[in-house]
């Protein structure tokens, strides 16, 4: 799992050295902007399935064709099966603020993902539409301090641009 | 491998659940700057106290360094010394990931079958390893002992807290037991 | 192509392009761009094709738009649009890298010769930060052999998927066989992407020899069933490999039992049994089917109340796990159970289109005749997967009748069925 941290050691380790003042700098970096972090991870890991239901439903409220007649939508069963591949990325998002990397996003959820999607012609619009609602819905201080919402977002842009 | 955020991580997606437990992790950010002085008085002083350690390690079996000992001729002594500075450096990474995984997967994974198989006496390395503990203790503390270390005693200065690190001291100490029992 | 999924917008053909036309500033905070590009996958005009061109053409760096040109870039892929080759041709320099990735992948669906639009996309292999494998992909589709040497330094890369795209490639180009198992190994792969891409990997290069891992892959059958069937497609018509070497492991894993699976997961304490009932829901089928296994074994007594429950609850509504609770009720053998799998049997909503071969297999194990002319109403169905599961069931009971029936189907895994059968039957 890459994190700055594991990245340094590597790195250190290739090269056989102990790790030098540079390489405690990019920790002490990473640490600095952990506390942030942090508080994005701890305010999505207790409300993650209000913030996933809420992403998916106003997705579907706002896009009214979303839900035709007839189609794989038409019951609630799409949507709580979408619901949860949201949660799902809610979740490697949460992972991703802790870690202080996009590792797990990257490892669990996208690697292969776009490959798959597009093999088996599934749909990413519902996905993108409900990340980009979570996108803008965050609010500050409401919800968290606006470095930490900052974090968060940035995730949320990464995990948009790389299912589109 | 893995450090302690990924591990939490790791930990959580067995069960597909969140992370739950952010005070720990945010006590490891919060002792941050401690651990990297830390690790920054372990790699400042590694070569020291490597050929300390291995020095301590023959005063006490003489025998290393006569003909037939594991640290004769010289070409083994370079070797030993090597390999204690090997598994010095993993500690200090360990200590700097704040998990063992990187020390588990990449030194001590087959370590004691290496020796076996080289001949390599464990009870020999196991002092060494212990001596290292001691040093890398007292490094983290920041406390060299006036009486041993004399003249060319080095104080890091870095700010010493009240409980002089101790659960750093701690969280070191337990890599080298992992080494020694990884050895034993 | 499977098209289940595609008319989600309810949009018209005019509606879509107009709001694709629309400025990114101008557009209603109701509407999006992204679905409109989405959606013009339906409509092979050329007024759709010269709107996606024109969505392309926006620029925008901006991420709302970005997204629309690498969705736009696709569709014209997918409606293998020639006349947009050039503008597609031209993504190959943009600086994002999935809007080259989808331009690179389009020009594989559109197909080309040109050596100039070859070359450029080989040289994407020089440039760092591009997604290689898909690039390597589409090299192999236009059989571009003057990228072999440069594909070949990619089959020791870092990254498994990567590289095991680079072997195979090697392996179609050269007919050196000598690196697949390095393929075959990534089916058990600790990361479930990694397992299923390695199976687009085994059907690319039509190594047959892997047909048995692949059925002993734990990843949902969706994709054991599609790489064994498309093997099946390329090797059975040129006589490289009979059905009858292929059917025993097509009807494993139409069968899918836990028990003929390489499981990659393990646990390190006995689980509970809601905590095995909660990994039914897993996205990984790797470890549901660990969960199904460990269900089977440590908790079938307790097992049928709490999958009703579940069922009830959570489990009606999610295709995952609607699966797997069909496929346990059979392992069971729970006859109390019954109605619901003929229920299941007929649910002809797209998302539960695999939970009916599942119900078809699970009734078989139930063993209750009265199930018997509900298969035999499967035979109708135009879904070979079930088809043939139904089949399978009523092979159990000892029916044979319904192989007259389809010995002219339409699907021609179908017919060898049938042939296959018939021919042991004389």
């Amino acid at each position: 799992m890459k994190s700055v941290v594991t990245t340094v050691i590597a790195a250190a380790d290739a090269a056989g050295r102990f790790p030098s003042t540079s390489d405690l700098e990019s920790v002490q970096g990473s640490i600095q902007r952990a506390a942030a972090r942090l508080e994005a991870a701890e305010k999505l890991g207790a409300n993650l399935d209000r913030v996933a239901g809420e992403a998916y439903d106003a997705c579907i409220k706002k896009y009214p064709y979303l839900n035709n007649p007839g189609e794989a939508n038409s019951t609630d069963t799409f949507k709580a099966k979408c619901a949860r591949d949201i949660k799902h990325y809610m979740r490697l998002i949460q992972y991703s603020l802790i870690v202080g990397g996009t590792g797990p996003l990257d490892e669990w959820g996208i690697a292969g993902q776009r490959e798959v999607y597009r093999a088996l012609s599934l749909p990413t619009a519902p996905y993108v539409e409900a990340l980009s609602f979570a996108r803008n819905r965050g609010c500050t201080p409401r919800d968290m301090s606006a470095q930490a919402l900052t974090e968060y977002n940035a995730l949320l842009d990464y995990a948009i641009n790389s299912l589109s | 491998m893995l450090d302690a955020f990924s591990r939490a991580v790791v930990a959580a997606d067995a069960s597909t659940s969140t992370v739950s437990d952010i005070n720990a992790l945010k006590a490891f950010v919060a002792s941050g700057n401690r651990r990297l002085d830390a690790v920054n008085a372990i790699a400042s002083n590694a070569s020291c106290m490597v050929s300390d350690a291995v020095a301590g390690m023959i005063c006490e079996n003489q025998g290393l360094i006569q003909a037939g000992g594991n640290c004769y001729p010289n070409r083994r002594m370079a070797a030993c010394l090597r390999d204690a500075e090997i598994i010095l450096r993993y500690v200090t990474y360990a200590l700097l990931a704040g998990d063992a995984s990187v020390l588990d997967d990449r030194c001590l994974n087959g370590l004691k079958e290496t020796y076996a198989a080289l001949g390599v006496p464990t009870t020999s390395t196991v002092r060494a390893v212990q001596i290292m503990k001691a040093q890398a203790a007292a490094h983290i503390k920041d406390t060299p002992s006036d009486a041993r270390a004399g003249s060319k005693k080095r104080l890091m200065g870095s700010i010493v807290t009240e409980d002089r690190c101790a659960s750093l001291v701690a969280e070191a100490s337990s890599y080298f037991d992992r080494v020694i029992s990884a050895l034993s | 192509m499977d098209k289940r999924f595609f008319n989600l917008f309810n949009l018209t053909e005019d509606q879509a392009i107009a709001l694709l036309d629309t400025p990114q500033d101008q557009i209603s905070e109701d509407d999006s761009r992204y679905i409109a590009a989405s959606h013009l996958v339906n409509f092979p005009t050329e007024q759709a094709i010269a709107a996606l061109i024109r969505a392309i053409q926006q620029t925008d760096p901006a991420m709302e738009n970005r997204i629309v040109r690498r969705k736009s870039v696709e569709t014209l892929g997918r409606l293998e649009a020639v006349q947009a080759l050039p503008v597609i041709h031209s993504c190959l320099s943009d600086d994002d890298r999935y809007t080259v990735e989808n331009a690179v992948w389009a020009i594989g669906e559109i197909g080309t010769h040109d050596p100039v639009i070859l070359e450029d996309v080989a040289q994407l292999l020089h440039k760092p930060g591009q997604t290689y494998r898909v690039i390597i992909h589409t090299l192999a589709k236009l059989h571009y052999q003057p990228a072999l040497e440069r594909i070949r330094r990619f089959t020791d890369n870092a990254d498994l998927p990567t590289a095991s795209a680079a072997i195979t490639t090697v392996c179609r180009f050269t007919r050196d066989y000598s690196q697949m198992d390095k393929v075959v190994g990534m089916l058990q792969n600790s990361n479930v992407l990694a397992r299923r891409l390695s199976i687009q990997d085994l059907i690319d290069s039509q190594y047959y020899d892997a047909i048995p891992q692949i059925a002993r892959c734990p990843v949902s059958l969706v994709f054991r069933l599609r790489g064994i069937r498309m093997l099946a497609e390329s090797g059975v018509p040129v006589g490289a490999i009979p059905f009858t070497a292929i059917q025993p492991y097509l009807e494993q894993s139409l069968r899918d039992h836990p028990g003929d699976l390489d499981l990659v997961h393990t646990y390190d304490q006995p689980p509970t049994l809601p905590f095995l009932i909660q990994e039914l829901y897993e996205t990984d089928f790797g470890r549901c089917y660990l969960a199904t296994k460990t269900i089977l074994e440590h908790h079938a007594e307790a097992a049928p109340d709490a999958l009703f429950a579940t069922y009830a609850e959570e489990g009606k509504n999610d295709y995952g796990a609607h699966f797997h609770v069909m496929k346990l009720f059979g392992w069971l053998k729970h006859v109390p159970a019954y109605d619901l799998l003929i229920e299941s049997l007929y649910n002809k909503q797209p998302q539960f289109q695999k939970s009916r071969a599942a119900a078809a297999i699970a009734l078989a194990e139930l063993g209750d005749p009265r199930a018997i002319p509900h298969l035999h109403a499967c035979l109708d169905s135009k879904i070979w997967d079930l088809k043939y599961a139904a089949l399978m069931a009523l092979e159990t009971f000892g029916d044979i009748g319904g192989y007259a029936k389809i010995t002219h189907d339409d699907d021609w895994l179908i017919r060898e069925k049938a042939n296959t059968k018939l021919v042991t039957v004389h």
